[in-house]
């Protein structure tokens, strides 16, 4: 019994000591940010009050993606690649620091865009890829790019433009999504209007949040998914919308498939599954608003769904509001707009921005 | 005392008896197995104008099933004869639909629409479009290929010609894909892999009927002129064939053909090069006049068992038609030309 109290006393002690030496190294973490839903970063605060942000592979569990060592630099020149970058660097109010942005024609955020227009952000991409030579001449302190590619990480952080690779289109929750705010400020000082932005939409987000987890007789029941050469590939029960329309109320038939990329089934087994599903939601890029005749003279079978006989279809026209980018930042207006679709008594007075009902 | 039974029956008749027989048990596997299980009981009562308790199966066997298996029957026979009109056209056992540019002519149309529009294609009101879109394409490249073939009394000079178009429009179709938004470029793709399942409504199957069904009568009233043309021009022309005007019939029932195919089914590969081997392989005959009727069910057999095997049950998703019609014909075409090293080929 004594030699065991001793044994443990010897223990503590070693590890006190173990952490004050630690403290005395620069390179030490004294605090590890983990954020709250997201999976695909964490950042670690050194005792130099420098810091090091881990970024996670999200296709490949417990794989780091990139280690970026920040001394705090100041950060005048961006350049991103994706419109869902400009969404979160508008929200941070960073957007006059955006000098290049991959895929400018895409963009639908209204300040980016009058930057676009003004000659004050220009585009990075050449056809599908990065032209290096504008990358080049712009010269950005910083690059946020996709991690497809990892190899050109090591092109263009010899040329002395330190990339961030930014995987948030595979985090699985909406708030995951938003979360990415964080890593963002981190690079622009930014850390307290971050938090501050994210915990408003947190709270908005899990204030509007329906709980109908016992109540399935409840839960009107929904799909989604495009057709494409007789395939249909839906997003899995464990992906962003399949979370958005469990938190709205729904009841996704495929909310019990997980994978890390779209499921597909032929046709036939889509029709089948969802013959007698009572909503269709539908995400389009087309002129105009969409109809139930459009639908229907695409193909005719559609026409025998239980969700077009009884006009329950919703849907996202993507070519008038900015779903592929500001939408992310606004979980919790994309949540209520799918309430005021499925329960609407729920969410009184609220204007439906990005899914509206079909006429 | 009677005749035994191999008298009674040519050994072209029971080629003809047996691939019928394939046909009609394809047809019928098509219609029964898919991803949702359907008694055959079932289909048989829908099939036969019942309206069955469980809805969406009448839509999945009337909507779905039908049209696509009678897609890929079609399909496969108008491919078989545009590929033995341009075999023998160009007596290049290697020629195709595709050889002459028509299929990229399609395709080309297609990608215009598809990236002209920015991705908008993606979603409704598309097929009717992309249809059209491919039939003007196969025109349009048979309208060049009509003109140069008036002036060019070479059939190697005309194929060259060909394959160069194709050259020039599959690089137009680059320039097209490397600017376009990532929808465009997906459902550009996805259309190139081919697939029957596009065809969904009875008027689009009635086009391919309509088209096959005329194509094939004027095709049968050439037939004797093919079999001439196959012994050389020269030799064609003395026996009092107009070789230019059969040519450019030969062209533009062609062109016909791979446009409405290509409209409804996307760019298939192969189907077109490779039945005619098979049927001239089973018949040991180039003769058009016996040939003519195998290669329609022979066409339709492959139509059928290409689209099966896409739909293989041990894939979620299925294959792409193309990837099926590629790895089951590529090897039948090394076959050719090994065979046709060490013997004299049959063209």
């Amino acid at each position: 019994m004594r030699f065991g109290a001793i044994l443990l006393g010897i223990v503590i002690l070693f590890s006190c000591l173990e952490r004050q030496q630690d403290q005395l190294l620069p390179g030490a973490v004294i605090q590890t940010i983990k954020p709250q839903y997201a999976k695909g970063f964490e950042i670690q605060v050194l005792a130099d009050s420098t810091k090091r942000i881990v970024l996670f592979n999200l296709e490949k569990e417990g794989d780091t993606l990139q280690i970026i060592n920040w001394n705090n630099d100041a950060v005048k020149d961006i350049a991103c690649l994706s419109t869902t970058h400009i969404a979160i660097l508008n929200k941070l109010n960073s957007l006059n620091k955006v000098r290049a942005v991959g895929f400018a024609d895409m963009v639908r955020n209204p300040e980016a865009m009058k930057l676009i227009d003004e000659g004050k952000i220009i585009n990075l991409s050449s056809g599908h890829d990065v032209d290096d030579e504008i990358l080049y001449s712009v010269n950005p302190d910083l690059f946020f790019i996709y991690p497809f590619d990892g190899s050109d990480i090591g092109k263009y952080e010899s040329k002395g433009i330190r990339c961030v690779q930014v995987s948030e289109y595979l985090e699985r929750h909406p708030l995951a999504r938003a979360e990415w705010i964080k890593l963002f400020a981190v690079f622009l000082d930014a850390e307290d209007k971050a938090t501050l932005v994210f915990s408003e939409m947190e709270r908005r987000y899990l204030e509007a949040k329906e709980d109908f987890t016992d109540h399935d007789s409840l839960r009107p029941t929904v799909f989604t998914g495009s057709y494409e050469n007789g395939i249909w590939f839906a997003p899995p029960g464990n992906s962003f919308v399949g979370q958005l329309l469990k938190d709205a109320g729904a009841k996704y038939i495929f909310e019990d498939s997980i994978s890390t990329s779209n499921i597909s089934l032929q046709f036939e087994e889509l029709f089948e599954k969802a013959y007698e599903v009572d909503w269709w939601g539908k995400v389009v890029y087309e002129e105009g608003e969409l109809t139930l005749e459009k639908i229907s003279e695409s193909d005719e079978r559609y026409a025998q769904l239980k969700s077009f006989r009884e006009r329950q279809i919703f849907y996202c026209n993507a070519s008038e509001v900015d779903y592929f980018g500001d939408a992310l930042m606004e979980p919790d207006v994309l949540l209520k707009d799918l309430i005021l679709i499925f329960h609407p008594e729920s969410a009184p007075g609220h204007k439906a921005k990005y899914f509206r009902r079909i006429e | 005392m009677y005749p035994s039974l191999p008298a009674m029956f040519s050994r072209k008749s029971v080629i003809i008896i047996s691939l019928a027989a394939f046909v009609i048990l394809l047809f019928m596997l098509e219609l029964v197995f898919g991803s949702v299980d359907i008694p055959a009981s079932a289909v048989i009562k829908i099939l036969a104008g019942e309206i069955h308790s469980n809805q969406s199966w009448n839509t999945i066997i009337l909507l779905s099933r039908l049209p696509r298996t009678c897609a890929a029957v079609l399909a496969g026979s108008s491919l078989a004869l545009a590929g033995l009109l341009m075999q023998t056209l160009f007596r290049n056992p290697l020629a195709g639909p595709s050889v002459l540019g028509i299929s990229s002519g399609s395709s080309l149309a297609v990608a215009l629409l598809v990236m002209g529009t920015g991705g908008m294609m993606a979603g409704v009101s598309s097929d009717i479009s992309i249809a059209i879109a491919a039939i003007v394409g196969a025109m349009v490249v048979l309208f060049i290929i009509s003109i140069v073939a008036e002036r060019l009394n070479d059939n190697v000079a005309l194929l060259i010609f060909g394959i160069m178009l194709g050259y020039v429009v599959g690089a137009i179709e680059n320039v097209l894909q490397f600017n376009a938004s990532k929808e465009s470029l997906r459902a550009f793709v996805m259309w190139g892999m081919g697939s029957f399942a596009e065809v969904t409504q009875r008027n689009e199957v009635f086009i391919i009927v309509f088209t096959l069904l005329f194509c094939g009568i004027v095709i049968g009233l050439f037939l004797p002129r093919l079999n001439l043309l196959l012994m050389g021009e020269d030799y064609a022309k003395s026996m009092g064939v107009n070789t230019k005007r059969t040519r450019l019939i030969i062209i533009i029932v062609t062109g016909i053909l791979t446009g409405v195919v290509t409209a409804f089914c996307g760019p298939v590969a192969l189907i077109g090069l490779v039945v005619p081997h098979i049927v001239r392989m089973m018949l040991r005959t180039s003769n058009h006049k016996k040939m003519f009727l195998p290669l329609v069910l022979c066409g339709g057999c492959a139509g059928l068992l290409c689209d099966l095997v896409s739909r293989t049950p041990w894939t979620t998703g299925g294959l792409p038609l193309n990837a099926v019609t590629s790895m089951l014909g590529a090897p039948v075409v090394i076959y050719i030309i090994l065979r046709g090293r060490n013997s004299k080929a049959i063209i």
